[in-house]
């Protein structure tokens, strides 16, 4: 024990050796495994180690693949929006205009996560089916004679499903960053003439931007890689790139072609992740740049006011 | 103290003595199989055997009085569909198992894959007493793989009342009264109703050895059909025809027919199981196998699981419970007429006397899969 008190690199070592062990078993392993599997192919039952490019050729190529990877994008795509959308006034409400019951409301949005997902999925079936809690409401007040069948079985209705999955991993980081969001902010806004909306938009969207976006990224991969709503929810033709990749797991017994499929979800899922967050620092360099722009005129406008030109030192 | 621990050590060896003598004398005197097999099953080295099966195949009435009489823990695990299974057993998980319940969508795969041992039936005592057909999707290169313990033939269900024309063949799926108000199984085996509107189901080696060409055909016919949804599991099927969310599905299961019929006699009084005389229905039988990693141990006491199962008795006790007829027709003997009727044992040749097997199609399983999911993805 003396020995670790004394070396400070073996003592962060040992922390984080269950997390490394961790890691390495239950994510690297298996994604290296996967990779590997992805270049390899399968002959009669048994995947052989023949390394070529064909399963990844096929993936990108054949329209079965290629087409329900670009649906599911636009799918998961619609979701990440929409959660955020929704997440953004309930997060507002909850953290602005609640002063008691906060916590409930807070765990009434969290409770989702409690329940099941199979059983959530089920919950949706029963909403809109034709005995459906809709179809029955509908009918009851007259609207409508018989049941509508559009509303289950159909892409809303997965999309429906996935917002109720995604919605708590959307609204969490949205509603931490109006939590800490300094409420001096809002208060300069309005005494600066301001209104309500326009201070939520050109004040508070800015500073909780990258929050919002990590909502939509959250929502977006909790949903690109389901594959239980579109069977339960869908029409036969709403499957997802899950649901492909799982069918060559199971009945194809085509592990290499499931693994390449695999592959190209983690690389979207990465670009996901990756891409908002070179726009938004792209997009800050360029607020930056044409804020000095901004600044260097101004500061040229006096100096020409003045009659003379402005000298840059240390600290301009 | 001494005295006291050669007084306890004295009585506990007494006790095992006693053990051991009633434990032999269990075997000598139980003649409910009465051959050497049984007694020298249940001493075999073999503690426990791991199945892989379907959730209520292994219930305690029959599984129980099985581990008294072999002295083994069957341990159960339950699978959510035979491709799941063959997945599994595909990664190597045969070692995880000693007896595999397959069926005969999957058997040939599992077969070819090496996953399961050549079966020798002169230790099936109860083999001879299935029905013949329920054997033929376990026997590969003249060598039998599989204890059948039950089978049926996938009908169509749908309700009377819901259709202006009773349907007499799988061609009229595709007539408008049925457009987007079937269910359609979500199964590669669904590939069969085409197969069948187009004429391909002159046999089984037919139906499992689609050419590529007849495959895009089925895809094409397939296309034009309009199913409101798929489905997977029994439970989904049986809520979708309950709650009249479709009026048919293509195909059905009996089990969901007399779970309807159990659940509500009066709202499934219109419901239908037909099996069409023209093109045949599609039919299964499920068996158990032995894993190729089994113990010489568990060996033993595997075969007297699988004759176990294929006691008329026992397969009675089974096929009323699950739903399905048994694969021995001496079964009949302990159920009740009702339970013999729902199950077609009333005259099974009737009831799969056109059916065709719905066999794995082995090698051309990658090219079924993947045509199946250009028909699910095209449909409308």
């Amino acid at each position: 024990l003396d020995w670790l008190r004394q070396h400070r690199g073996a003592q962060g070592a040992l922390l984080l050796a269950p997390a490394l062990l961790w890691m390495t078993l239950c994510v690297l392993l298996p994604a290296g495994i996967t990779l590997l599997t992805s270049f390899w192919s399968t002959v009669y039952y048994d995947v052989e180690p023949i390394w070529n490019l064909d399963n990844y050729r096929t993936v990108l190529t054949d329209p079965l693949y290629s087409e329900t990877l670009l649906h599911t994008v636009m799918v998961a795509g619609v979701v990440g929006i929409v959660a955020a959308a929704l997440s953004i006034p309930l997060a507002w409400t909850i953290v602005f205009r609640m002063r008691r019951h906060r916590l409930l409301a807070l765990g009434v949005v969290v409770m989702s996560l409690w329940i099941g997902y199979l059983l959530r999925i089920y919950g949706w079936r029963l909403f809109f089916g034709s005995e459906g809690v809709v179809n029955g409401a509908l009918q009851r007040l007259g609207i409508t004679d018989e049941p509508i069948r559009a509303l289950l079985f159909t892409d809303f209705t997965v999309i429906v499903g996935l917002v109720h999955l995604a919605l708590p991993f959307a609204f969490i980081p949205i509603y931490l960053a109006l939590e800490r969001l300094p409420r001096e902010i809002l208060e300069a806004g309005s005494d600066l003439g301001a209104n309500r909306r326009r201070t939520a938009i050109f004040v508070v969207l800015p500073i909780v931007g990258n929050s919002v976006i990590a909502g939509i990224t959250f929502a977006f991969i909790i949903s690109f890689g389901d594959f239980f709503a579109a069977p339960f929810l869908g029409a036969p033709s709403s499957s997802l790139i899950g649901n492909i990749a799982t069918a060559q797991f199971g009945a194809a017994l085509n592990r290499p072609l499931g693994s390449a499929i695999g592959v190209i979800m983690v690389v979207v899922m990465a670009l996901v992740l990756i891409l908002p967050q070179l726009a938004l620092r792209l997009g800050a360099r360029l607020s930056r740049r044409r804020r000095e722009r901004e600044r260097d005129a101004a500061l040229r406008d006096v100096a020409m006011a003045a009659g003379k030109v402005p000298s840059y030192g240390a600290g301009t | 103290m001494r005295k006291l621990i050669r007084a306890i050590s004295t009585f506990a060896a007494l006790g095992l003595v006693a053990v051991l003598v009633t434990a032999c004398g269990g075997d000598d005197s139980d003649d409910s199989n009465g051959d050497v097999q049984v007694q020298d099953a249940a001493t075999a080295d073999c503690d426990a055997l791991r199945v892989i099966t379907w959730e209520g195949y292994m219930e305690p009435q029959w599984i129980k009085p099985f581990e008294q009489e072999f002295n083994v823990t069957m341990e159960s695990t339950y699978t959510g569909s035979e491709d799941e299974t063959l997945a599994k057993l595909a990664a190597g998980g045969d070692e995880a198992y000693d007896i595999i319940s397959t069926s005969s969508p999957a058997s040939r795969s599992l077969i070819e894959m090496g996953a399961v041992e050549a079966l020798d039936d002169s230790q099936l005592s109860n083999y001879d007493k299935t029905i013949e057909f329920t054997r033929e999707s376990f026997i590969n290169d003249g060598e039998n793989y599989g204890a059948p313990y039950d089978w049926d033939v996938n009908p169509f269900l749908y309700y009377s009342d819901g259709v202006a024309r009773q349907p007499t063949s799988w061609e009229d799926l595709w007539s408008p009264e049925f457009q987007d108000k079937f269910a359609i199984w979500d199964d590669m085996g669904s590939l069969y109703i085409g197969a069948a509107a187009l004429g391909y189901d002159e046999s089984n080696e037919e139906l499992t050895n689609l050419s590529d060409e007849q495959l895009d055909a089925i895809k094409e016919k397939m296309l034009e059909l309009q199913p409101r949804t798929v489905w997977t599991q029994g439970g989904e099927v049986t809520d979708l025809l309950a709650n009249r969310e479709v009026i048919a599905s293509a195909p059905g299961w009996t089990y969901t027919y007399n779970e309807l019929r159990r659940r509500d006699p009066e709202a499934a009084k219109n419901l239908n199981a037909v099996v069409f005389k023209d093109h045949g229905g599609f039919a299964w039988s499920e068996a158990y196998t032995i894993s190729a990693s089994i113990s010489d141990g568990c060996r033993t006491k595997a075969y007297a699981f699988l004759n176990y199962m294929m006691d008329p008795k026992v397969q009675a006790e089974f096929a009323t419970f699950v739903g399905y007829s048994p694969a021995v027709p001496d079964a009949t003997q302990y159920m009740d007429p009702a339970t013999i009727k729902a199950l077609h044992m009333d005259d099974p040749e009737a009831w799969y006397e056109n059916a065709l097997i719905k066999g794995d199609p082995g090698p051309r399983r990658q090219a079924y899969v993947q045509t199946w999911q250009e028909v699910k993805q095209g449909l409308q």
